[in-house]
């Protein structure tokens, strides 16, 4: 077990570092929320799209900097649905693109690849791998294990917005239904 | 005052900003927009974002349709592959599709086919090898049983995402409902 002595070692170590030095290593550092895009920001536009049909007002604007806690939290969850709607679409190409490039190994097993694949995405990533390349192959493509580990990535990180997006809509429906009391109450006073 | 957007106002730009279904290649389009037009009419969606929780909940809907249709595909190969490895070789033979003849592979595959005169002639040469049809459904189904219940989590897993947008969307729907004149009374 960690000792508080410990801890507080790690920390005054990681309060002293600075990040990425070397040119290739701020690069590569640059690149994180690239890579596959699943964590990078939302679409600024679908966002703003989300957030007004969740406000219902067509005129609203996303501007963090200006709203109250119940707009704040409209935007919470249009962030999660945008996200989520991304990730389906990533998902759903991903899959495609994997079922083209094991179409050697696939002959007229076309529906049973897709059900190792949809099966497969939902166990870790090394058991995921390894049943990944019993089922097809002990070298399948570079292309096609990128692929694979993308999809058990989506599957994953799937599991954790639907239950971000839950919450969010839970506090904003809190906030949007408080607001809706508070006018009732002035309009009958 | 903010301007309300209707549903019908903002079908499009639902559209356009989710997306057309996520759907594979092999699927179809229209029977998407069937379970999508049958849950329409079952939740009435009033609002914008109504819609869009309906549009999330058919998206739910087919996936779990799609596990479904998976598992039935899992267990039907494995039954042909069973069948045709019975008929071909003895009892004790390794069961490994490699091994097996077009020809008994042929006759697996119309045991779990669509021609009824085909599926009888293999059943009669299943029982006349001295196996049964259960017999060869259960051997398939415990060779399948660790990938059909990981596709069952998977399932419950969908299941209780959609119990918590019907439930997201009746809470919407509840609080637009106007309230009968009795309650308002009481209310007061």
């Amino acid at each position: 077990m960690t000792t508080r002595k410990q801890q507080e070692a790690n920390r005054r170590n990681a309060g002293r570092s600075t990040g990425p030095r070397t040119s290739t290593g701020k690069a590569a550092s640059a690149r994180n929320a690239r890579r596959h895009g699943f964590y990078a920001a939302p679409d600024a536009a679908e966002l703003e799209a989300m957030y007004r049909i969740i406000m219902g007002d067509e005129a609203a604007r996303p501007d963090p900097s200006c709203l109250g806690s119940r707009e704040l939290a409209a935007l919470a969850l249009a962030e999660a649905e945008v996200r989520l709607a991304w990730l389906r679409r990533a998902e759903a190409a991903r899959l495609r693109e994997l079922e083209s490039e094991l179409a050697h190994c696939l002959h007229d097993n076309r529906a049973l690849l897709l059900a190792r694949l949809q099966e497969m995405v939902w166990h870790d990533k090394e058991r995921a791998a390894a049943q990944f390349r019993e089922a097809f192959g002990p070298e399948p493509s570079e292309r096609a294990q990128t692929l694979q580990r993308e999809l058990v990535t989506i599957a994953g990180h799937r599991r954790r917005l639907v239950g971000r997006r839950r919450r969010a809509f839970r506090r904003w429906y809190q906030l949007d239904q408080s607001q809706c009391d508070g006018l009732q109450t002035r309009s009958k006073e | 005052m903010s301007r309300s957007l209707s549903s019908s106002q903002l079908s499009d730009p639902i559209t356009s900003l989710l997306g057309s279904p996520s759907l594979w290649q092999d699927e179809d389009p229209d029977q998407f927009d069937e379970l999508m037009a049958a849950l329409t009419a079952e939740f009435s969606p009033a609002t914008a974002y109504e819609r869009i929780l309906v549009r999330n909940i058919s998206e739910l809907q087919w996936d779990m349709l799609r596990h479904r249709r998976l598992q039935k595909t899992l267990l039907r190969r494995q039954i042909a592959k069973v069948a045709a490895l019975i008929l071909q070789g003895p009892p004790d033979m390794p069961f490994d599709l490699g091994l097996v003849s077009p020809e008994y592979e042929a006759m697996g595959r119309a045991l779990v086919g669509p021609d009824p005169a085909a599926r009888q002639k293999t059943e009669v040469r299943i029982e006349a090898a001295g196996h049964g049809i259960d017999e060869i459904v259960s051997e398939a189904y415990q060779q399948v049983a660790g990938e059909i219940a990981r596709h069952e989590q998977r399932l419950a897993a969908l299941i209780e995402e959609r119990r918590g947008l019907r439930e997201e969307l009746e809470m919407l729907q509840k609080r637009r409902r106007p309230m009968p004149p009795e309650a308002e009374l009481a209310a007061e």
